[in-house]
């Protein structure tokens, strides 16, 4: 038995930390906004990993709760940057997102969504998960989840006929 | 572009990001483990003066319930009176130039710290006990134990009782909703003088399934303990119940306010057998905010000393455990 729940958290982490961290990456367009969140996220599934694990879905939980340790920690950089007169940190963070990844077609169309239309299909696109789940990451309903990516893809030309 | 594309498109974006990890699982493990310690503290506090006794358990949960007893509607009775042994200290006695703590786990097991005698016996304002593992083919049902000093009425004041059911030898077992810890249910023991308290989902949480009625009256039936002579909490659980070995928590942790030490039965990892073995045998690395960590490979064990820098050099640098004896959560 030794080590057994060490190792089934090791396992976890290995299967999705990078998974994680890419994705709020690509949603905010910060590596090092991704790197604390994604850890912090971790961390937290670490300290009630009996519970985590006992999950439908550990990996959405992850995603989730990075994805709100994120947006936290933009809302509270964006306080005091506000407080300082510099530019509002969500187009500061878009454009951080569209210098990172301006070679790509795709990330071009995907920065220049608006920031929620970008989490949203990163989200549900990339890390996979349900509606439901984006709408936790997100703080919003299922029902804003889906005409949010309704829009985002419709900016992003995806034909439309195959998400329904 | 489709659907498809857009996803194949997203994960090659995210294929050129940078993919460097080393260090992150040790550090995210260190800090979870910290903090671990800290959420159990924090969620006690406030339902009590003093805080003495918690303690993280898994506990494995099979088979049917041999019995189905509910009474709906108890109230556990007001308590007028201080927790009990809510001044209680883990014994120590000064032999020498030591202050010999005599530390036992929840499943039995003992060991005595041994400590520079500069250490206050009288500061010790929180000992807890790390929990056990128990997964037996159910491991959905396997359940963290909270354990906290005192009386079902102190702790739980003012929480909401969803049900009553009769425990192992007839005593009224409860079930709290305690909206403070993540909206989370507790099944809640008297053993003692602590309180046990099991957690559970409440119906239809999108985080997983609540246990069942029938499940919770075999905790209700099953889960049992004692205290020890010398004051301890020791859980005595019946089958299909069983307590393995130790979570990756600590298994025991003794604070003097923001400083303390945790006891961790666990094999070292690659990272901590690295460097210099001491007169005592142990490897030691500082990592000064996140505490220094004490790697014993010959049984093995980590000891977690944090706090103040010059508590984590003096406590780092003179503690041994002696006389441990089973049952140890490493040979569970």
């Amino acid at each position: 038995m030794e080590g057994s729940v060490l190792d089934d958290f090791e396992e976890f982490f290995a299967r999705n930390y990078l998974s994680v961290r890419h994705a709020v990456t690509l949603a905010f367009g910060s590596a090092d906004l991704a790197d604390d969140a994604a850890q912090e996220a971790f961390i937290r599934a670490c300290v009630r990993w009996s519970r985590v694990r006992s999950m439908a879905r550990p990996q959405g939980w992850v995603y989730v709760t990075a994805t709100n340790v994120a947006r936290d920690r933009l809302r509270r950089a964006g306080r005091r940057e506000y407080s300082e007169g510099r530019e509002n940190v969500q187009e500061a963070a878009r454009d951080v997102a569209i210098s990172a990844v301006a070679h790509v077609d795709v990330r071009d169309a995907l920065a220049a969504l608006a920031p929620r239309q970008r989490m949203a299909v990163v989200l549900r696109y990339l890390a996979d998960l349900t509606n439901e789940e984006v709408a936790r990451a997100m703080g919003c309903s299922v029902g804003t989840v889906k005409s949010t990516l309704h829009s985002a893809l419709a900016g992003l030309r995806v034909d439309l006929k195959e998400t329904r | 572009m489709s659907v498809e594309t857009l996803k194949a498109a997203l994960h090659d974006a995210a294929a050129d990001l940078p993919t460097d990890v080393e260090g992150v699982y040790e550090a995210v493990v260190r800090v979870a483990r910290r903090r671990r310690g800290r959420r159990r503290v924090a969620m006690a506090v406030p339902a009590l003066a003093v805080m003495l006794g918690l303690a993280v358990a898994f506990v494995g949960l099979v088979g049917s319930p041999d019995r189905q007893v509910v009474v709906a509607g108890s109230t556990p009775s007001s308590s007028t009176v201080p927790a009990p042994s809510a001044q209680w200290r883990p014994p120590t006695q000064r032999v020498g130039n030591e202050l010999v703590v005599t530390l036992r786990l929840l499943g039995g097991g003992s060991m005595q710290l041994a400590l520079p005698a500069s250490v206050d016996p009288a500061a010790v304002t929180t000992f807890e006990v790390g929990g056990s593992v128990t997964v037996t083919g159910q491991p959905n049902l396997a359940r963290d134990v909270l354990v906290e000093r005192g009386t079902i009425a102190d702790i739980y004041r003012g929480h909401r009782l969803l049900k009553t059911y009769r425990g192992v030898d007839g005593q009224p077992v409860f079930l709290y909703r305690r909206p403070e810890s993540d909206k989370i249910d507790y099944l809640v023991f008297q053993i003692g003088d602590s309180v046990v308290s099991i957690w559970d989902y409440p119906p239809g949480d999108s985080r997983g399934a609540a246990m069942t009625d029938q499940q919770r009256e075999l905790w209700a039936t099953h889960l049992r303990g004692h205290d020890t002579a010398d004051g301890f909490l020791v859980l005595d659980p019946l089958p299909p119940l069983t307590q393995v070995r130790t979570t990756d928590g600590p298994d025991a942790s003794l604070q003097f306010g923001s400083n303390g030490i945790n006891v961790l039965f666990r094999a070292c990892q690659p990272d901590e057998l690295r460097g210099p073995h001491d007169a005592r045998g142990f490897i030691t690395h500082v990592f000064k905010d996140s505490g220094t960590w004490v790697c014993d490979p010959q049984v093995p064990l980590i000891v977690d000393v944090f706090g103040a820098i010059a508590w984590q050099r003096n406590i780092a640098a003179n503690f041994e455990l002696r006389h441990l004896t089973g049952p140890l959560p490493l040979h569970w």
